[in-house]
């Protein structure tokens, strides 16, 4: 086996499987392209390598006695290091988390473990997943494999850049308001933000308790649907996760779309759309005709209203979530030689940083005393609007298809110093986690000579109804056959 | 309120200390950011019911049935100050 | 001068009998070695979420019902916002606008009813030490535990209504079965809300005492309290919007020394738990379930067993109390001697082994049959010798105690005529005085044959005996 790296998870499964390939090879593969490239990208902020090769010679081991391979078997996987790992550090990609150590798994990191995946390590991310570049990590940014100036987005940015760049079969990531999504259209992978509740939260570092959601990233629409097959289900760690049974998505992914009836929104096409990403979408439209399916434009009328919806909502239960870190019961301590008060203030300002902090004082505000009604309570009420937009949009379409991203991969540097603009990243994908909505982005095309930086990927998102993940992922896979991107790869090459 | 005084109560609030530009910076940083939030202040909302759970789940329980608690040092082992047993913090002076 | 008036409302917190606490599968002791019995829940790790313990909640509606509260059809959780170091994910899971119960009441003994405004269930907070050297100490074990508080109307006007309602709270939860509510283990705490202002106006200014770890503490504050805020008035000054502590040592209240900032918890309703339903048909299957509360069952001893007021009191003061006194009477037949019996010798007996009733060896049947065995058999003094002896031996047959302790009464009339002819002759100044028209004089000859006889003779036998011997008509 020459490239295990480029290999898709399934093909993996499946050459171990036949005794082609041992899991410590596929391990092995991995960790040295890490090695070689993973100084420049920084897609991990930790890398287990005595664990990872630990567990592959363990399945190996397994898999000589003949035991069951569950569906990840063998498949090297990165995690968003806002998941607790029993016995690794996650840090949020903040100082005030370094060196904590949770004891115990999240429920998604013990599917995935059960299902016989193999963790490789912690992938970096916007610091408590806030952030749109992966450039607010206290530990550096990301940079994208597609264009090493550029930002890979986020904020499961170091997942998204670690698959394209064959670092990883697959990454966990997170998304509260298009933190999957967005970097996976950013680094030409697919990525799946499941409904609200269709994957245990539990073990995810809370940001946006009502929004946040994990997902899979993937190089192919398929792995990406094997992998919510094992990630989906209800778990009686969180009340919140929906008890309805789970499909195997993999199965529906060869149906094609004939019949299915898209809703391209006229709020996702707004003038100042990037004409590669416009141009990319409207090549998807035509593909998706000449294969059966019907696309009518529809609209979502409260699109306009859905950033600063999200961000009072995100941002007041973040203000909430992120009380915990105060220098008490783990993380770095400052001025803890003065009284309570100053300690608690001390290692707040100090191990948070600017965008945390931007979005805790939001959030503080929002909800606080003379405030609450004007701005997290109108933003609870502008939320059912924005769900009736989709209420009404599904009684015509079956799926809602446009951009997920406003534009490609941007510079680093770029954005930082507006957060408003930064916030306008996810425009197009914060709606689906206000109403709860399975998404999925997948590579639909590439930026040509015409655009400033030429060959960035483009991603299109197919938004759902509630738990209608198999059709987002059967239209996604209808888009990946048509649109031609697969097998393109970023090109990087060992840092010399 | 002042907008300086205002970012003070949140600061005190969220507990948060900011240096000087810190401070001058997010308050800018917010007022910008509020000003693109006005939008939604002015949608007519009325007889519209807040949306804060996504799903329509409810009822859901857990059985009262025990389940082991961390080892100690589990718990412990992250603590930034213990003392034994116990979480350490300094000392508050109560009534 | 001004007729003044003061205003006390209370805050109490019960803490729930369960298994489990509110939101995750830890058990808790009081007095387990610190941060013991803690997990990624209560310890308000990062990732880790809340899931309500069924019976919890069902416990709740329960103590509610028994607080005569409605129960609205569906109710959700809140996050109360605050920093202290035992709270230990920076915010308490509480209820706020839609609490599980509301609009209760509870009547004390006098026909006082005090309005309860809501009862609400949420996680207690851990515990922070601060009197154990340099540094405040924390301990977790607490967190989570399942509370309800209990929110009364400003109906109280004195410390011992105040108590008095306590009392009977107490009494209630304990009677349902919802909390052990032992101040010195912190089942059961409570804060008060004082203020004075003059008769007809509306309440002053409130001052909330805390720091109370007794019944006997509560009352003595609230005292203090409106003793202190009369001389501030008095004095034409104005009472301040406060939290006082209670200092039991000087018998007095003080502002507490850390000002707290005005608070603004932030109230919002909880992402991770959705909301929850009270169907009507499982809230009318709970109240159903519970049994006679205390208030009730006092007013029923009166009237049914006709018992004074004092003593059906004492009788319900606990459910197994009034139950084994309605099992004694029931048995023996007679009431009264069952009321008495039960609030005398078995509490007595109680109080002395340091029992609870529950724990009392001797069934009510068989201390009935040694009732029945009085006053024929035996005197009332023989019996406590021998109820002493039966609570020894509680399978042993009453008679044969008597008979095998030498305490049966005596009625042979030829001993007793024996008995008394003896103190007759032994007594002449006694005897002289009674045929003098000194009808007391029969008393000490009567002492006499009973001491000759140690106490067994029958009484009666021995009265009638005298006067017969002694020639005056009965
Ligand atoms: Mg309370
Ligand atoms: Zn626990």
């Amino acid at each position: 086996m020459s490239d295990l790296v480029s290999l898709s998870a399934t093909a993996l499964r499946a050459a171990v499987l036949q005794g082609e390939v041992s899991v410590r090879e596929i391990v092995e593969a991995h960790l040295s392209r890490i090695a070689a490239l993973d100084p420049r990208l920084h897609a991990y902020l930790g890398v287990d390598e005595a664990g990872a090769r630990q567990r592959a010679d363990a399945l190996d081991a397994a898999r000589r006695r003949r035991e069951p391979a569950g569906p990840l078997f063998g498949v090297p996987v990165a995690l968003k290091d806002n998941l607790c790992v029993r016995g690794w550090e996650t840090t949020c990609g903040s100082r005030i988390l370094e060196g904590f150590r949770p004891p115990y798994d999240a429920t998604a990191v013990a599917r995935l473990r059960e299902a016989g995946a193999v963790f490789l390590g912690r992938t970096n991310l916007d610091e408590f997943a806030m952030g749109s570049s992966t450039e607010n990590s206290a530990f550096g940014p990301t940079r994208n494999p597609w264009d090493l100036s550029r930002a890979p987005g986020g904020s499961s940015g170091g997942s998204a850049a670690a698959v394209a760049a064959r670092l990883a079969a697959i990454a966990l990531g997170s998304d509260t308001g298009g933190s999957i999504r967005q970097p996976a259209a950013l680094c030409g992978v697919v990525g799946v933000k499941p409904t609200y509740g269709r994957v245990s939260r539990y073990g995810l570092v809370a940001f946006g308790s009502s929004l946040d959601q994990i997902g899979p990233l993937a190089r192919t629409v398929e792995d990406a649907a094997v992998a919510l097959s094992v990630l989906a289900g209800s778990d009686p760690h969180d009340s919140t996760s929906v008890a309805d049974p789970v499909p195997d998505y993999a199965e529906a992914l060869a149906r094609g779309v004939e019949g299915l009836r898209f809703g391209l929104a006229r709020e996702y096409l707004p003038p100042d759309l990037d004409p590669e990403v416009r141009g990319a979408l409207e090549r998807c439209v035509a593909r998706l005709r000449a294969e059966g399916a019907s696309v009518e434009e529809i609209s979502l009328p409260h699109t306009p209203h859905a950033i600063p919806t999200y961000y009072l909502v995100a941002t007041s239960e973040a203000s909430s979530n992120l009380a915990r870190y105060d220098g008490v019961k783990y993380g770095p301590r400052e001025g803890g030689d003065r009284d309570l008060r100053t300690m608690y203030a001390a290692t707040r300002g100090r191990g948070f940083g600017p965008e945390v902090k931007r979005r805790i004082f939001l959030g503080t505000f929002a909800l606080s005393s003379g405030y609450v009604e004007a701005y997290y309570g109108r933003a609870l009420r502008v939320r059912s609007l924005l769900r009736r937009d989709f209420d009404e949009a599904f009684r015509g379409v079956d799926l809602v298809l446009g951009p997920t991203s406003p534009f490609p991969a941007f510079r680093l540097g770029e954005k930082v110093d507006d957060p408003f603009q930064m916030y306008l990243c996810d425009v197009f994908t914060v709606t689906a986690n206000l109403v709860g909505l399975p998404a999925v982005s997948v590579p639909a095309g590439f930026t040509s000579d015409r655009h400033a930086a030429p060959g960035l990927p483009i991603g299109l998102q197919v938004i759902g109804p509630p738990l209608a993940e198999a059709g987002c992922l059967r239209a996604a896979a209808a888009i990946e056959r048509t649109c031609g991107v697969r097998g393109r790869a970023p090109a990087l090459a060992p840092a010399g | 309120m002042d907008e300086r005084e205002a970012i003070a109560a949140v600061a005190g609030l969220a507990r948060i200390d900011l240096g000087p530009d810190e401070r001058a910076r997010i308050s800018a940083e917010l007022g910008g950011i509020l000003r693109h939030f006005e939008s939604i202040r002015n949608l007519p909302t009325e007889g519209i019911p807040p949306l804060v759970h996504a799903t329509a789940g409810r009822d859901v329980f857990r059985p009262d049935d025990p389940l082991p608690p961390l080892p100690l040092e589990a718990l412990l082992g992250n603590a930034p100050e213990r003392s034994g047993e116990f979480f350490a913090v300094p000392k508050v002076v109560e009534g | 001068m001004v007729e003044r008036e003061a205003t006390i409302g209370l805050e109490t917190h019960v803490q729930l009998k369960t298994r489990t606490k509110l939101f995750c599968g830890c058990a808790y002791a009081f007095g387990a070695p610190p941060n013991t019995l803690v997990c990624p829940v209560c310890a308000g790790l990062p990732g880790a979420l809340p899931v309500l313990n069924r019976a919890a909640f069902e416990t709740a509606v329960r103590a509610a019902l028994a607080l005569r509260c409605e129960i609205p059809p569906e109710t959700k959780f809140d996050r109360k916002n605050y920093f202290y170091p035992d709270l230990p994910k920076g915010y308490q899971i509480s209820q706020f606008d839609a609490p599980l119960s509301r609009n209760g009441s509870l009547a004390l003994a006098d026909g006082t009813v005090v309005r309860i405004r809501r009862a609400h269930l949420e996680e207690d907070a851990g515990k922070a030490i601060h009197d154990r050297g340099e540094r405040t100490l924390v301990d977790f074990n607490r967190c989570g535990v399942p509370l309800l508080e209990i929110v009364t109307e400003p109906d109280l006007h004195a410390a011992a209504d105040a108590v008095a309602y306590l009392v009977l709270l107490r009494r209630t939860m304990r009677y349902a079965g919802i909390s052990e509510c032992d101040m010195e283990k912190g089942s059961l705490r409570c804060d008060v809300n004082v203020s004075l202002a003059p008769r007809g106006d509306p309440p002053g200014t409130r001052v909330e005492v805390k720091n109370l770890n007794s019944f006997r503490m509560i009352g003595r504050a609230i005292e203090h309290e409106i003793a202190r805020q009369g001389e501030v008035l008095d004095r034409g000054g104005r009472v301040e919007q406060e939290t006082r502590l209670w200092r039991d040592g000087q018998g007095a209240t003080a502002p507490m020394r850390s000002k707290e900032e005005a608070h603004d918890y932030r109230y919002f309703p909880e992402p991770d738990l959705p909301p929850f339903h009270a169907p009507a048909r499982w809230v009318e299957e709970l109240r159903a379930s519970l049994p006679e509360l205390p208030g009730e069952r006092r007013a029923r001893f009166e009237r049914a067993y006709g018992l004074p007021s004092e003593t059906a009191e004492t009788l319900t003061a606990e459910r197994g109390l009034a139950d084994y006194f309605e099992a004694l009477a029931q048995a023996c037949g007679d009431p009264k001697a069952a009321a008495n019996w039960t609030a005398g010798e078995v509490s007595r007996e109680l109080n002395e082994r340091g029992i609870a009733i529950e724990a009392f060896p001797l069934p009510a049947p068989n201390l009935a049959r040694l009732l029945a065995l009085v006053p024929a058999r035996v005197s009332v003094g023989a019996a406590r010798t021998i109820f002493r002896e039966l609570v020894g031996s509680p399978g042993a047959d009453p008679a044969a105690l008597a008979a095998s302790m030498g305490l049966e009464q005596v009625s042979d009339p030829a001993a007793i005529e024996a008995a008394c002819r003896e103190a007759i002759a032994g007594a002449p100044k006694a005897v002289e005085e009674f045929r003098a028209g000194k009808g007391k004089a029969l008393d000490s000859l009567m002492g006499k044959v009973m001491g000759a006889t140690k106490g067994r003779a029958n009484p009666g036998l021995v009265r009638e005996t005298l006067r017969r011997l002694l020639g005056s008509p009965t």
